[in-house]
This record gives C-alpha cells, structure tokens and sequence, in this order.
C-alpha cells in the first residue's frame, strides 16, 4: 500500500480494481453461521447410584448441588476419536454436507486419545476427508468450543475457507479423581460438532467475545504428569460468574442486543447453580435456559454442541431462535456469543 | 453507591439470615452468631453466593482466599464489618 501511495495513484480505485480481479474473496455480506448440528455419547451410563456404591454420597446430594444425575464414560479401551467422528457425521448429514466439502476440522479437546498426534487428524482419517483437508487441535478448556467457533466463522467470512466443522470431544473420566467425592461426580465423556459455513445471513455467528485472566491457574488444572483435574469450586464458581455474565453483557451490547432478545441461554454446563445464577443476573428466565448436566455431567468443550443438540431435539431451537452462548474454564478463559439457530444449507454460499 | 456507615452485628446477622432464606437453606431464620455451616447444611456454593450478597449490600469486596476461613456467621459477620469499616476509615 505504501508502494502504491509513492506512487500517486489513487488508493480507492485501486482497491476496487484488487477486489474485481481477485474472484476468490467473498462478497461482503458474506457471514458464518451454523448449517448443522450433530452430537454422539458413550453408550456406558454411570448414575449416581453407581457412585454412591463406592463414595461417600447419594442421588439427592449430588443433583441438590450440581444438578448432575448421570453422565456418560468411555468404557475399556474405547477411544474418543469414533465418538467425535460420529458427532461430526451427524453434524455433517444435518447440514447436507459431505465429507469431501470440508476445508477444515478443528476439534476441542483436553483429553486427546494421544499426546500426539491430536485428535483432529484422526477424526479426518475416519471421516475420509480429503488430504487437502486442514486437522487442528485447539485447547481452550471448557471454552473451548466458542473459541473455535469464532475462529471458524473467522475463516469463513475471510474466504480462507468454506466449510469448516467444529467439533467439541471430551474424555474427562480420564483426568478424574474417582476417589474425591467433590470431583468424582462432576464429569463426563462427549462429543459435539457443527458445521459453519457462509452465505448472506443476517446474523450468523456474532459478537464473540472472550477474556484471560491467568491468575486463576491454580484454582482448575490437571498436571500433565498427574492426569488429574484438581479444582476450588468456590474460586471457580464465583469467577464463572462474574465473567460469564460480564461476557453475555459485553455480546449483547456489541450486538445492540438487551437479554430480553435472547431465546435460548446455552452455557458451559459445569454446576446448575452457575447457570441459575448467571441467568438471574442476566435477567433470563428459567424457561429460557437449558440445562443438560442431568444427562451428563461436565463435559467440558462439548457440553454446549451437546446441549444445542439436544434443544433442537426437544424442539426448544426453532429457525431464527436468538441463542446466547458463554463459557468459563481453566486459565481462567472465557467466552460468550451470540448465534441465530439455524441456517438452511440452500442460503449458503 | 453503596452503603459506607459501618452496620452492627445485628444488622448483618438478619441480612445473612434474608440471603441464607433466599438461597433456600433449610433453618435460614434460626441462624445465631455462634452458627456455624455445618450446623444449617451451608455448603461451599451456598458461601459462595451469601458472600456475593454481603458484597453487593455493603460495597466490600471479600478476596479468594478469605473465603475458606469463613466457617459460621459469626466469621462472615466479623470480615463483614472489619471490612466495612477499613472501607469508610
């Protein structure tokens, strides 16, 4: 540009000619949005029951304080790879996509199958996707999936890609604690994915948000050699607050948007009473919140796919419905959004 | 802005009582200085959330790692004003 300007020539009718002759940047009103949803579980259930038999707990003090009332494990040697590509097919067959469309994969995940290679790649391998096909990790701990969205639809809007699926897959039964009660009933094992692609939407995925604050690193984490996830529920649990409403506020805002616009208040699912608590600050009522711990657990990154996933089932997400979406994990990051569920593949680009 | 005038013991003993009631813990209104949580099934969340409250109607803020000391009223009661006061000196 600076060359272009020495030059005298005009910068405007530059642009616009670079724009004519380069077909390979999308129209500006190109916007990401999600196209399709899919979401797989582990077909081994463990109740409260079954952890009440080998801890010091039971049924009623496990949901009155998380709101958990089973969750789902991998069971044996059963690897978390098939499970996210079962999520990613689902997703795939519900926007009409096939596998040969896909330019990118980014999975979330904590609990990869191997330290290396990710689990990305092999989640391509079962798919059958195309060599030229992107496979990216991305570790953002239960924000995973936001910030992977964000990044999608950023890839999207910018032309660098037309299809990208975005898939949360977690095995948390692997890093947990089975002897600490306060932990043990907490997580689950998951995967779900979505499919993001572009057209001329009007809202699409939007007003992303996200923040950092590492001097909560000691309050959630997992030590490599250890393999444990250690957590201060109260440090925790008070800070997801603060930052998750902040967060949705901070969306709302850039969006123009009051919580009274939001349909559908989907978040990270570690503990009801975040939620609860979240949603009252907000000011969203009950009615719109969903809330799928009871089915199972903390799953990390793939509780708000596996939660979208199962609104839509129950006929909770209609076309056009206004979803608010906010995560808070380890770091502590968090992230929050706004997307309009759910796109027809025909309106794609 | 919030409160500043330093609030007697009294005072934040029927407050913790009001937010105990509204986070529906059963035996809110029996709750005494010498209350300890063990005594009313006051668990770490439920802390969580009274001390939120006591921030929100006094102006204080109570830091991370003054939480874990706070074993009974009387605990929440004494940072309260201490609290309160170091706010208004």
């Amino acid at each position: 540009m600076a060359a272009i300007e020495e030059q005298g020539v005009p910068v405007a009718a530059t642009a616009a000619e670079s724009l004519a002759a380069a077909p390979a940047v999308p129209p500006l009103r190109t916007r990401a949005g999600i196209f399709g949803i899919g979401a797989a579980l582990p077909a081994h259930v463990v109740t409260n029951a079954d952890l009440a038999e080998r801890l010091d707990t039971d049924d009623e003090w496990i949901v009155r304080r998380t709101g958990i009332r089973e969750r789902h494990h991998l069971s044996g040697d059963e690897q978390l790879a098939p499970l996210a590509a079962e999520a990613c097919r689902r997703a795939l067959a519900d926007a009409g996509r096939d596998v040969s469309e896909i330019d990118r994969i980014i999975v979330t995940t904590i609990t990869p199958d191997r330290l290396t290679p990710g689990l990305a790649p092999m989640v391509h391998g079962l798919l059958g996707c195309s060599s030229r096909t992107a496979a990216v990790d991305l570790n953002a701990a239960c924000a995973g999936f936001i910030v992977a969205l964000d990044e999608a639809a950023a890839l999207v809007e910018s032309g660098r890609a037309r299809v990208v699926l975005v898939c949360g897959a977690e095995a948390l039964s692997r890093v947990t604690d089975f002897e600490d009660r306060g932990t043990a009933i907490l997580f689950g094992d998951g995967a779900g994915a979505v499919v993001v692609s572009g057209g001329e939407l009007e809202t699409g995925i939007t007003s992303i948000v996200h923040g950092t604050d590492p001097t909560g690193e000691d309050a959630l984490y997992s030590e490599v050699a250890d393999h444990v996830l250690v957590q201060n529920g109260q440090v925790v649990y008070r800070h997801a607050v603060r930052r998750m409403v902040g967060a949705v506020g901070d969306a709302l805002d850039a969006a123009g948007m009051t919580s009274g616009d939001i349909d559908l208040f989907v978040s990270h699912q570690a503990n009801a009473r975040i939620i609860e608590t979240v949603a009252s600050e907000l000011g969203v009522e009950l009615e719109r919140v969903v809330f799928d711990m009871d089915r199972c657990g903390n799953t990390s990154s793939a509780t708000i796919p596996l939660a979208l996933e199962r609104a839509e089932r129950e006929g909770r997400l209609k076309p056009g419905s206004l979803v608010a979406l906010a995560a808070f994990g380890a770091g502590f990051v968090w992230s929050a959004g706004l997307v309009r569920w759910k796109e027809v593949p025909n309106a794609g680009a | 802005m919030a409160e500043t005038t330093i609030p007697t013991e009294d005072q934040v003993v029927i407050r913790i009582r009001e937010e105990l009631a509204a986070i529906k813990v059963p035996g809110a209104e029996t709750a005494e200085l010498s209350t300890q949580w063990s005594d009313l099934d006051v668990d770490s969340l439920d802390l969580v959330e009274l001390v939120k409250a006591l921030e929100d109607e006094y102006g204080i803020q109570i830091h991370d790692e003054e939480l874990k000391p706070i074993k009974g009223v009387g605990d929440a009661v004494a940072l309260t004003i201490r609290l309160t006061g170091a706010q208004s000196a």
